[in-house]
């Protein structure tokens, strides 16, 4: 027997399981994690959403909008269309611009999300005039996009309390966004829960308040807590706990609670956090599921404690989202109207849009939207006492229907 | 057109059988025998042979799944093809580094030759696969039947290659571990 006939063998292979293989994951990595992370819905995973939810956010840093529940007709649905809009690089935002880059022979990608406290920002470990490190991808720029970049150099600082081998944040056209390094090897995972602490600060840059109970892969009910930090100096005391696995093993059918891990220090938003009475840690905050084995008796100890410290609440989007009519484009901002999608028009809301954000002006400027177009945005903010939505993460055409039905503006 | 309606037209041995084939699974058949061959113009005629050995074999065969069943004649005539331009001193590719890391599953080992075992051997790959947890079967068998490039497996499940990697890394390692445990080398 050689290689060859090993190889031959794989003919053997029954129907089924080839028909098994040929199953296209629709969705991104750690799927598995996102569905069962608390406080997500599936806005992030379906194409079509539902009718959008508006919550009144209890952090709110000035007098929120107070919006009436079940002002939507059920019946209708705004839906973002799947346009994949290849924007140009004038209309491209900074983090669309730049995501990869390598520096000190190291591979960067971008995490996507920005520091905007600077407070969180260590020292500046590369002077921005310096150009020793590469662009990935420097080819594909045309010569203009290059001297602009070139132009703009590139600072890059440490982040407070978070190892710089792992995580840095550079400023691109003015804003911090939080860079990971790319790990390829095996080795460079956390060998136990103590060095993934040491490494992210975890004590420092994690906040953990909103969890869910899980059976299995279904979710139970929604928590806020006052026991976070109690968790996280627990977990801290698990220095020793062996990480076991590194690609999501050991939750799937049991009990456990599901925090969501948002850091602005980590450039994490809603990731997972998960306590299983079995006695495991799951994590997807470095992108690998990883599992820590941290016992059974220290597992229930800390579920218990949060469980005695936490007031039930509802499920919240991984993105708050609204959905309209546009009626206004002005200077700065534009107008969204939400009555096509109400029971009674008259509940209908008039959302202010600015148009500020590269994310928004590029569709006026380069997409050209007009009054009468139905739009969808999804934000990470408030919506202030005037309809002012703010923290815009996402805009796209919507296609609004009732009962399947496009409705006609 | 139906699975059941092509393969109705070779059983009726009309001759639009092979262009309705090769319509509704031409390309599939041509993304597999590119992963093996490594050569755009092997491919062609894989596939084409493939056709042609489809065509003597229905009837009497009748497949329950004809894309599986192409899938597997053209793996099959796409590895002999390559084995064929390996002699040539052409080829290589994926099927180069698939094999290599195959050949981890019974290194280091005396090799038990015989005919029985080739027959045993298929077996046990069968059922092998079956004790695997699903995500790390299907990842074995786009690697080790459909020989996939790692590239491609990452983008199909929507994980990263080096992940893709260390799952095939474990897998092997259990196979190697079985064909010790069954006698198929002497480690």
């Amino acid at each position: 027997m050689d290689k060859k006939d090993l190889y031959r063998s794989m003919q053997e292979i029954d129907d089924d399981i080839l028909q098994e293989s040929e199953k296209r994951s629709k969705n991104k990595p750690w799927l598995k994690f996102a569905v069962i992370a608390a406080c997500t819905a599936l806005v992030i995973t379906a194409a079509a959403i539902t009718v959008p939810l508006l919550t009144k956010s209890p952090a709110a840093p000035d007098e929120p909008a107070v919006i009436k529940d079940n002002r939507y007709d059920k019946n209708k649905t705004a839906s973002a269309s799947e346009t994949a809009i290849g924007w140009p690089w004038e209309y491209q935002t900074p983090m669309e611009r730049y995501s990869a880059f390598e520096f000190n022979g190291a591979a960067y990608v971008s995490r996507s999300n920005v520091i905007s406290d600077e407070s969180l920002l260590g020292e500046i470990i590369h002077d921005e005039n310096a150009s020793k490190y590469e662009i990935f991808g420097w080819d594909s720029y045309t010569e203009e996009e290059k001297q602009e970049l070139e132009m703009e150099g590139f600072e890059i600082r440490k982040i407070k309390n978070v190892d710089s081998d792992k995580l840095i944040a550079v400023r691109i056209f003015g804003e911090y966004v939080v860079f990971r390094r790319d790990i390829q090897e095996e080795q460079a995972f956390p060998a136990t829960l103590g060095e993934l602490y040491n490494e992210y600060g975890l004590s420092k840059t994690l906040k953990l308040d909103r969890y869910c109970e899980k059976n299995g892969y279904s979710n139970g009910d929604y928590f806020t807590t006052d026991a976070g930090q109690y968790v996280i100096d627990a977990l801290a005391d698990c220095g020793d706990a062996p990480l076991i696995s590194a690609d999501g093993a050991y939750f799937d059918d049991t009990y456990g609670i599901t925090f969501t891990a948002t850091s602005e220090a980590l450039g994490i938003y809603k990731k997972s956090f998960i306590i299983t009475e079995e006695g495991y840690l799951c994590t997807n905050i470095e992108e690998y599921g990883y599992t820590f084995e941290i016992g059974a008796d220290k597992a229930n100890d800390i579920i218990s404690y949060v469980k005695a410290h936490s007031e039930k609440t509802e499920l919240e989007p991984f993105y708050n989202s609204v959905a309209g009519i546009i009626t206004e484009i002005g200077d700065g901002y534009i107008l969204i109207d939400d009555s096509v999608l109400c029971k009674d028009e008259k509940d209908g809301i008039v959302f202010k849009i600015p148009t500020d954000s590269m994310i928004v002006r590029r569709w006026i400027e380069y997409y050209h939207l007009k009054t009468g177009d139905a739009v969808m945005i999804e934000y990470k903010g408030d919506i202030s006492k005037d309809y002012t939505v703010n923290g815009i993460v996402s805009m796209s055409v919507a296609i609004i229907t009732e009962e399947g039905v496009i409705v006609e503006e | 057109m139906e699975d059941k309606d092509i393969i109705a037209l070779f059983l009726q041995r009309r001759g639009d059988a092979v262009s309705e084939t090769d319509k509704k699974y031409g390309v599939y058949c041509r993304s597999i025998a590119e992963n093996i061959c490594h050569d755009s113009r092997d491919a062609e005629e894989c596939v084409n042979d493939a056709y042609l050995a489809v065509w003597n074999s229905i009837p009497p065969q009748n497949p329950v799944s004809l894309k599986l069943f192409l899938a597997r004649i053209v793996r099959n005539l796409s590895f002999n093809r390559y084995n064929e331009a390996r002699a040539e001193k052409r080829g290589g590719g994926e099927t180069a580094l698939v094999l290599d890391e195959l050949a981890e599953c019974i290194e280091s080992g005396e090799s038990v030759e015989s005919e029985i075992d080739r027959r045993q051997l298929g077996e046990l790959i069968r059922s092998f696969v079956r004790t695997l947890p699903r995500k790390e079967r299907q990842i074995f068998v786009r690697r080790y039947f459909f020989t996939d490039p790692v590239k491609s497996i990452a983008q199909r499940y929507g994980m990263t290659e080096n992940n893709v990697l260390v799952t095939l890394h474990r897998s092997r390692k259990k196979l190697k571990e079985l064909l010790k445990k069954e006698g198929f080398y002497n480690g």
